[in-house]
């Protein structure tokens, strides 16, 4: 009987384990962390999708981690190769110098995930934060922030995901450069120097550390809507119990999981950044923000086409 | 007040690459050793801000330098067995890049040849089907290989020879300034921030500082600092030390390479510019020059930058080391201007400073008990060769370097306090994620030291990490 093994508890993870689940399929998720629900555990709504989950999935306190090109399983003293795998790991952080941010390298400098660490042991990164993000997580954290009593800036790049934000300043810029001889000092944003003691990285990017297994939410997709990521769970669940009849896809915009569809949810996710019209065979669709889950029609090819 | 547990033979200040290999050749004799660092570990000046990279001769050639870097580098595997520590030997290859640079192949591997030849690094001309044959990544049309380079794990060097002094009775004062040093009736009065000592000889090995120290006995020197920016991509890139030949030396281009470290990452670099003493800030301009040089060697080639690091470097009046006497007592030796290639010079450094200390009238008598070091043996050794894992490693904290609980405790073993420490012993949080653990890790390192997380540092001093 066919098994899986799912690398990482977060919102992808979990939803692909329950529908799994739910068809009678083996799945276990390896977390190595202490906690479950990944980046979206400041994220309002999804407690009760994350209690359920924690119940009902099967998670194993282990890690998936890469040896010589090789993925293996390290569990307490026991490590094995891993086959059958799907990775829900989540989005990695942009890295300074991908960002174009130099300058000196003192303590305080964390990718977000470190801080929701640091917040769920009671610590904190500091006291006077700058945000470097571009998305709502950033506004989550924020939040967060403030209502531990840090004094927090965010700054974005692009725009922002409307979200309740009090007592945040936000400023639209870039960051440059970081000064500080041992603890940051300060941030360079826009041609000028914002003093700060801690400057917190989240900007993200899609990345499967285990390349040799399909991917599924934000390890896959870089999307900000937890609908969709745990959408992508879902279809993979299907096409990876293969319950459907087969549909070959012809499109000319990025489409998930692939180009040949053969579970029963006939599902994609189709992402176009900043949304648009496309056309699904005849019929058009208008996509709101980055990405929609679309129902695919019944035959068994499909054209897809972005539009203007 | 007479205090006989501040005496030593001999006291060594700077514990980098150069003052620990001191530290290690004297282990071995019956003395008195104390090591005083102003850092909170070993190998946190200079030694930590370089490629690791072990080379062979070096221009100019008739200079100590190169002289000390080719008996340096022979003996380099012999250090790597004993101290069990990684070393990768690997060829240089500098890569013909238009026609003129390949027509210029026969006549410049002539003049390398008697050079490089004489101290016996093979050195040969390949075409371009052999150099893609070699670097299959690496675009040009030929290209001059030169054997006997190298990549070593330099924090695992440090650490290792940090405890073999351990074990072998060496003392180490960390996070220690020197505030003044003169000489009293042969002897040596050193007054620090954490009090008085005493020794027959001190052994000046302060790298950036050295200056300051050997002011202290009327010694005057000058050097200048020079700081070498690196950036560090995930994944290997070349097999070989790969850097673009150049038929013009340019010093604003001089230097650097694109260099497959012992952990699986690649540098490009170091950039050269002039900095001063406490600037390690990396500026945009030197990472635009590093891309310059090297992004045309592999123009295909797409691979993600996780970091960008500066490291600086003292640089000699007279561009060569200076290994002597001070001036007004035989009972001082300084080391000044030790820059690149002093990991590479670092072995026969250390046996010419013996000499020196000879010469000064210190009798040294060799030990019978020499304690060895065992290898630093983590998780992911084990799993690599296929060998079980005995004790329970606990959880894992970083799961890019595939790091546990226990081998943060075998980091702090030998002698890690700080996050860097640890970071550099295991490789934690140095991944592609470049730290996304590290809010466990920080929890987890804190546990193991028994102090409370807001008592961690990155790297000592005011490098506070987390509040509440």
């Amino acid at each position: 009987m066919a098994s899986y093994s799912i690398i990482g508890a977060g919102i992808a993870g979990l939803s692909l384990a329950l529908e799994l689940e739910e068809a009678g399929i083996n799945a276990r998720i390896i977390e190595y962390r202490d906690r479950i629900g990944g980046i979206h555990i400041l994220y309002p709504g999804l407690d009760s999708f994350i209690d359920r989950a924690r119940h009902r999935a099967n998670i194993v306190s282990a890690a998936a981690i890469r040896v010589n090109g090789r993925t293996y399983e390290l569990r307490g003293k026991n490590y094995v190769e891993l086959r059958d795998a799907v990775v829900a790991t989540g989005f990695r952080v942009a890295t300074l110098p991908e960002l174009g941010v130099y300058g000196d390298r003192p303590a305080g400098i964390y990718p977000f995930h470190a801080v929701l660490d640091l917040i769920h042991y009671g610590l904190l990164p500091g006291k006077r934060i700058v945000i470097y993000g571009d998305n709502v997580y950033a506004a989550l954290l924020g939040n967060e922030l403030t209502k531990l009593g840090c004094m927090v800036t965010i700054v974005t790049p692009v725009r922002i995901d409307s979200s309740p934000i009090s007592d945040v300043i936000v400023i639209k810029g870039n960051i440059s450069r970081i000064r500080g001889m041992s603890r940051v000092e300060s941030v360079r944003v826009n041609g000028e120097w914002i003093d700060a003691d801690t400057l917190v990285i989240a900007i993200f990017k899609t990345y499967n550390p285990f390349p040799e297994f399909q991917a599924i939410g934000q390890a896959a997709l870089e999307l900000f809507d937890p609908g969709i990521i745990m959408e992508s769970g879902k279809i993979l669940a299907h096409e990876l119990i293969n319950d459907g009849e087969p549909i070959i896809i012809n499109s000319n915009i990025p489409i998930y999981p692939g180009n040949l569809i053969r579970g029963k949810t006939r599902r994609i996710i189709v992402t176009l950044r900043g949304g648009g019209k496309i056309l699904v065979n005849d019929k058009e669709y208008t996509i709101h923000g980055d990405a929609a889950v679309i129902d695919l029609p019944k035959t068994d090819k499909v054209f897809i086409r972005g539009v203007g | 007040m007479h205090l006989a547990n501040h005496e030593y033979d001999i006291a060594i200040i700077g514990s980098g690459i150069i003052g620990l290999f001191i530290a290690y050749e004297l282990a071995h004799y019956n003395a008195r050793i104390l090591v005083i660092d102003k850092n909170a570990e070993p190998g946190f000046g200079v030694s930590k801000g370089h490629a690791g990279v072990i080379h062979v001769v070096q221009p100019p050639f008739n200079t100590l330098r190169s002289k000390l870097a080719i008996e340096g580098n022979k003996l380099y595997d012999d250090v790597s067995r004993k101290l069990h520590v990684k070393l990768k030997r690997m060829s240089t290859i500098l890569v013909a890049e238009g026609l003129t640079h390949l027509l210029a192949l026969p006549a410049i591997w002539l003049v390398l040849r008697r050079v490089y030849g004489k101290h016996g690094f093979k050195i040969s001309i390949i075409g371009s089907r052999e150099l893609s044959r070699l670097e299959p990544n690496v675009k040009g049309l030929g290209g001059i290989k030169i054997d006997g380079y190298g990549v070593i794990n330099s924090f695992e060097l440090v650490y290792q020879l940090y405890n073999f002094c351990l074990l072998n009775g060496v003392d180490f004062l960390f996070g220690t300034n020197i505030n003044n040093a003169r000489i009293s009736n042969d002897r040596v009065i050193i007054s620090t921030s954490g009090g008085e000592y005493e020794a027959r000889l001190l052994v000046n090995a302060a790298g950036l500082y050295s200056t300051e120290i050997a002011k202290m006995f009327g010694d005057k020197y000058r050097i200048e600092f020079g700081k070498g920016a690196m950036l560090v991509f995930w994944g290997e890139q070349t097999r070989s030390i790969v850097t673009p030949l150049q038929l013009m030396p340019n010093p604003k281009t001089k230097g650097g390479a694109i260099i497959p470290t012992i952990f699986g990452t690649t540098i490009w670099g170091p950039s050269l510019s002039a900095g001063n003493r406490d600037d390690r800030a990396v500026n945009g301009n030197d990472i635009q020059a590093l891309f310059d040089k090297f992004k045309r060697l592999m123009p295909e080639y797409e691979a993600i930058p996780i970091k960008a690091y500066a490291g600086v470097r003292p640089i000699p009046e007279g561009d060569d080391f200076i290994i002597t006497h001070s001036n007004s007592s035989n009972r001082v030796i300084h080391l000044i201007g030790i820059e690149s290639p002093g990991l590479t010079a670092a072995p026969a450094i250390a046996r010419k400073v013996i000499d020196l200390i000879k010469d000064s009238g210190i009798a040294l008598q060799a030990k019978s008990d020499i304690k060895e070091v065992e290898p630093i043996v983590f998780t992911r050794d084990l799993i690599s060769d296929g060998k079980d894992i005995t004790d329970d490693p606990g959880e894992v904290v970083c799961p890019c370097m595939a790091i546990t609980r226990s081998d943060i405790r075998n980091a702090i073993k030998r002698g890690a306090r700080t996050l860097d420490g640890v970071a550099f012993i295991t490789g934690l949080g140095m991944g592609i994620c470049q730290g996304m653990c590290i809010g466990n890790a920080i929890k987890v390192i804190s546990e193991e030291l028994n102090i409370d997380p807001e008592k961690l540092t990155k790297s000592g001093g005011d490098s506070w990490l987390v509040t509440r």
